[in-house]
């Protein structure tokens, strides 16, 4: 249960640098990192959202990046003990707060 | 076993309507096999009113009560995102057109998700109808280190929950049983919170309670996994074994499809031989037997690619294919679980098409089925073999590869990158409609299929292609003989013609030519003149609107070959009878090429029609794909002429 | 939010047994005083009486009131409450010596209930014997009897669940005698809790 605080030592690092800047949506979840969801992002379409929320991305519930597919989209997750995988742009809806590495 | 379900002494059920009961559950929750459980195999399929959605209702005999069971669309949420979705929700509310709000619920929930699935379970009891929690793979979860006491879980929720595990059986009795106590089931006496964060404490609390403790992670499917979804072993695997499936789906069913050949062609034999009438005998040995064969000589392939097909579903690898196409099908507007419905319409559009149930938005579902039929099936491998004989030098190389061999290659290229472009459209005409349904899939743990579950599957797939393909497929060919020997000719009229009657391939010849469906051929040859077909071919394409195959039959027969189902060298001389290219060969490059991309993009085979009217419930699509392919695959084939005319072939 | 969630109550409808965490509220029995939500309930007629157990707020329902009409409200107020733990204030005049007397109920009631369906659903039957200091004794019968599988599972069962209703729990035994005559001699008491 770290804060991100110690992750944010780059600012910017957007680069191809190993310490990226804290991840702040699940789709800049490296595999093998953890996150709790804040919140999903209420400006995506509200199909999206529902969704997201019944398949397990409740604010406060622990995600952990598994892998990517071997085009680095989609990204498979472990939530609420089973697996899904989501594309980008729909990880991207759902905002993340602390990491843990 | 639960807890608070009471033994009520028992209505007497027989006097009453049969209640109805809904299945309800997210799409990997076992709640088929619970249905396939409670049913047996005496499940009826078919569509809502209006919807490509497929419907399942089948019946559960306990004693004397008799239940009628649902099995509705599987579902994540009750607040729907696709039109499936919406249908269970209208079913639950009594809105859904043609089927009635059922009397009561049977919720499935996997134990190993039970984290995910309690919200919607949370849902469906806010409805208020009586319901009955069904918690399946509970072996799995023990397996995995998990536990859940199921009569603390039923006591949290104030309904009855029963487990069972669906693959094994397990549990069906019980929850038989449980059936005919429906009346006074408990219900909640505060229906679960609708408020996201109230609920989340409501479901916490819940397994708090059942003392539940979710299931490790399962260590072989990691191991497995970080093999076969790795960027390089995983692609590689992937290859590797879509190869395999090919293969078998070829080598293995040949056999098997010669030996269902033999049989039908002795069958012919044995109705030429005794039966006296040339007329009945045509009938039962060319248009019946070899109907019936015409369909049979498929089902072999079929079954093993349905086979295949359930077998990769029930061990979890079509969902990591899925997992690792998708990206490549995303560019065509599609997902990954389409890649496979696509893949298998290489061999057959019919398990393809059928194949699309998987996919859970109804716009991709479309777009695929309107794509399916472009793939190369193998009913077009036997005109291919032909046409390309007549076109190409067997002998000709380009490289190190044979001329032959590339053209062939060429023409599955074009059906694959034209499926893949009439994907893309469907999809997108589609999409203008509201918004899409986001992209999500579950990856379920590997898990060794029950042997029973996989035949079951197999089966009703097999059999769905049976009943709906064969009464469609008879009935064509059927038509097509009489159309081909209608009218009747008396020996006295084929001497007047100067017709050698005991030379039965001239007869043939003669009746053909004078025969309804050379009228036809006629009629339709100022549509198929640009293209360079005559009478005779436009007859062949006319027969093969039936089924493909059956072009290079009815060629042999029209040109009067001495052997039908060999007719190169009878084609190869064949001359326009008349018309301004009258005495010109017929089969030149212009027209063999135009003759190939015509059968590249034709909907020439009734029983994918009749499938796409079973799966989309109406006849709108099959009239759709049948129209836009058809004038497609004319206007392809004029290009093609064109083009071979302007390279100078 | 803290996890709850409601049961009902065998035999009375008016009452509903809110499922909270161990640990989040002080003690078991009545109270003087609760937090303001769920104080505006009472006042307003909606609920009729709140107590405390180990591991549960009992909420009885004010006249003419039902469940499912009142739930989601009471739900919603007692989230609020629980989100306020200095505001449940025990009623510390009641004399806590009647603690066996409560224990003896509670166990009554989980022995009538599920625990006691799951003995007899598997031919077996469990009695309560006796009651004393926090001890409770219970007999098994049937095919229960000297089957030690059973006691375990039984003995887990009971005490779990007899815990959460009474913390005061200090042991559940099994006796192998026969059922004491005086076994039920709370019973004529009419415990009300």
């Amino acid at each position: 249960m770290t804060a991100s605080g110690g992750v944010h030592e780059e600012a910017g690092g957007r680069g191809p640098t190993v310490m990226d800047a804290a991840p702040r949506s699940l789709a800049d979840l490296v595999p093998g990192a953890r996150a709790a969801v804040a919140r999903v992002a209420t400006d995506a379409a509200p199909a999206v959202v529902r969704r997201l929320h019944d398949l397990g991305f409740t604010p406060g519930a622990v995600v952990e990046a598994v892998r990517r597919a071997p085009l680095r989209d989609p990204v498979l997750y472990r939530v609420k003990d089973y697996e899904v995988c989501l594309r980008r742009a729909q990880a991207a809806c759902v905002h993340i707060v602390e990491v843990e590495r | 076993m639960s807890a608070g379900c009471h033994d009520t002494g028992g209505t007497d059920a027989t006097l009453i309507a049969a209640p109805r009961i809904a299945l309800v559950g997210a799409p990997n929750s076992g709640k088929t096999s619970v249905f396939n459980g409670l049913t047996g195999l005496r499940a009826k399929t078919g569509n809502y009113p209006g919807v490509t959605v497929s419907r399942f209702v089948g019946t559960s005999r306990t004693g004397s009560h008799r239940h009628v069971i649902e099995d509705l669309p599987g579902t994540y949420s009750l607040e729907p995102v696709s039109p499936d979705e919406r249908i269970t929700v209208d079913v639950l509310d009594g809105r859904q057109e043609g089927a009635d709000r059922p009397d009561a619920l049977l919720v499935v929930v996997d134990a190993t998700t039970l984290r995910r699935s309690l919200g919607f379970v949370a849902q469906v009891l806010a409805r208020g109808l009586p319901a009955c929690v069904v918690v399946t793979f509970t072996d799995e979860l023990a397996r995995r280190q998990g536990r859940l006491d199921i009569d603390a879980f039923a006591q949290a929720l104030g309904v009855p929950a029963l487990p069972v595990v669906g693959h094994r059986g397990l549990g069906i009795g019980q929850l038989r049983e449980q059936l005919t106590t429906w009346r006074t089931w408990p219900a909640p006496a505060v229906a679960p919170p609708t408020d996201p964060d109230e609920r989340e404490a409501w479901a916490e609390s819940i397994l708090a309670f059942a003392g539940y403790r979710p299931p490790e992670r399962h260590r072989v499917t990691q191991r497995v996994d970080a093999v076969l979804l790795h960027p390089v072993w995983g692609t590689a695997v992937f290859f590797a074994v879509m190869a395999v499936f090919f293969q078998t789906v070829f080598t293995v069913a040949a056999p098997l499809q010669d030996w269902v050949e033999a049989l039908f062609a002795w069958l012919s034999g044995l109705v030429d031989a005794h039966v006296g009438n040339p007329w009945v005998s045509g009938l039962l040995a060319d248009a019946l037997i070899a109907g019936v064969g015409g369909v049979l000589v498929f089902v072999p392939q079929i079954v093993l690619l349905f086979l295949l097909l359930a077998l990769l579903e029930g061990v979890g690898y079509l969902a990591r294919a899925a997992f690792l196409m998708d990206r490549v099908m995303a560019r065509f507007g599609l997902e990954g679980r389409a890649f496979v419905a696509l893949l298998s319409s290489f061999a057959c559009a019919i398990p393809g098409i059928m194949a699309t149930r998987t996919l859970p938005s109804a716009r991709d579902r479309l777009a695929t089925m309107m794509a399916a039929p472009l793939m190369t099936c193998s009913a077009r491998l036997p005109v291919y073999v032909l046409l390309i004989g007549l076109l190409v030098d067997p002998s000709a190389k380009l490289g190190p590869f044979g001329a032959q061999g590339l053209v062939m290659f060429g023409l599955y290229l074009l059906g694959a990158v034209s499926a893949m472009l009439a994907a893309w459209v469907f999809k997108k005409l589609g999409d203008r409609h509201g918004q899409a349904v986001p992209f999500f899939m579950e990856m379920p743990p590997y898990r060794l299929p029950a042997p029973r579950a996989v035949l079951v599957a197999m089966g009703s797939s097999a059999r769905t292609f049976l009943r709906k393909c064969s009464t469609v497929i008879v009935a064509t060919s059927v038509v097509l003989w009489l159309l081909l020997n209608l009218p009747l000719h008396s020996d006295a009229q084929l001497r007047a013609a100067g017709v050698d009657t005991t030379d039965s391939v001239a007869v043939s010849a003669y009746t053909v030519d004078h025969s309804y469906a050379a009228d036809l051929g006629r009629l339709v040859a100022p549509v198929f003149d640009p293209l360079g077909f005559d009478w005779r071919i436009n007859v062949g394409v006319l027969s093969a609107q039936a089924a493909r195959e059956t072009f290079v039959a009815t060629l042999g027969q029209v040109a009067a070959a001495e052997d039908p189902e060999k007719p190169e060298q009878a084609l190869r001389t064949m001359t326009y009878p008349d018309g301004p290219r009258a005495g010109e060969p017929v089969f030149t490059a212009p027209t063999i090429a135009a003759l190939l991309v015509y059968f590249v993009y034709a909907l020439q085979c009734m029983a994918t029609v009749a499938v796409l009217r079973r799966e989309t419930g109406t006849w709108r699509w099959p009239m759709t794909a049948f129209t836009y392919l058809t004038v497609l695959a004319w206007l392809m084939a004029y290009l093609a002429r064109t083009a071979t005319v302007l390279l100078g072939g | 939010m803290i996890p709850v969630h409601p049961q009902q109550v065998p035999g009375r409808p008016d009452r509903l047994r809110w499922i909270v965490p161990a640990g989040t509220l002080p003690g078991a029995g009545p109270l003087a005083g609760v937090p303001a939500p769920l104080a505006a309930l009472l006042a307003d007629g909606t609920l009729g009486q709140i107590t405390l157990e180990g591991e549960a707020v009992v909420t009885r329902l004010g006249a003419d009131r039902t469940w499912p009409r009142e739930g989601a409200r009471v739900r919603t107020a007692l989230h609020a409450a629980l989100g306020d733990p200095e505001g449940w204030i025990r009623d510390t005049g009641t004399a806590p010596c009647d603690d066996d007397a409560q224990l003896y109920a509670a166990a009554q009631e989980v022995l009538a209930g599920e625990v006691g369906d799951f003995a007899r659903s598997h031919g077996g039957s469990i009695d309560l014997v006796d009651v004393h200091e926090g001890i409770v004794t219970v007999r098994l019968g049937g095919t229960c009897h000297g089957c030690p599988a059973s006691w375990f599972t039984l003995h887990q069962r009971l005490e779990r669940r007899l815990r959460r209703l009474h913390p005061g729990l200090r042991e559940v035994r099994n006796t192998g005698g026969p059922v004491s005559r005086f076994g039920r001699r709370y019973d004529a008491r009419g415990v009300s809790s």
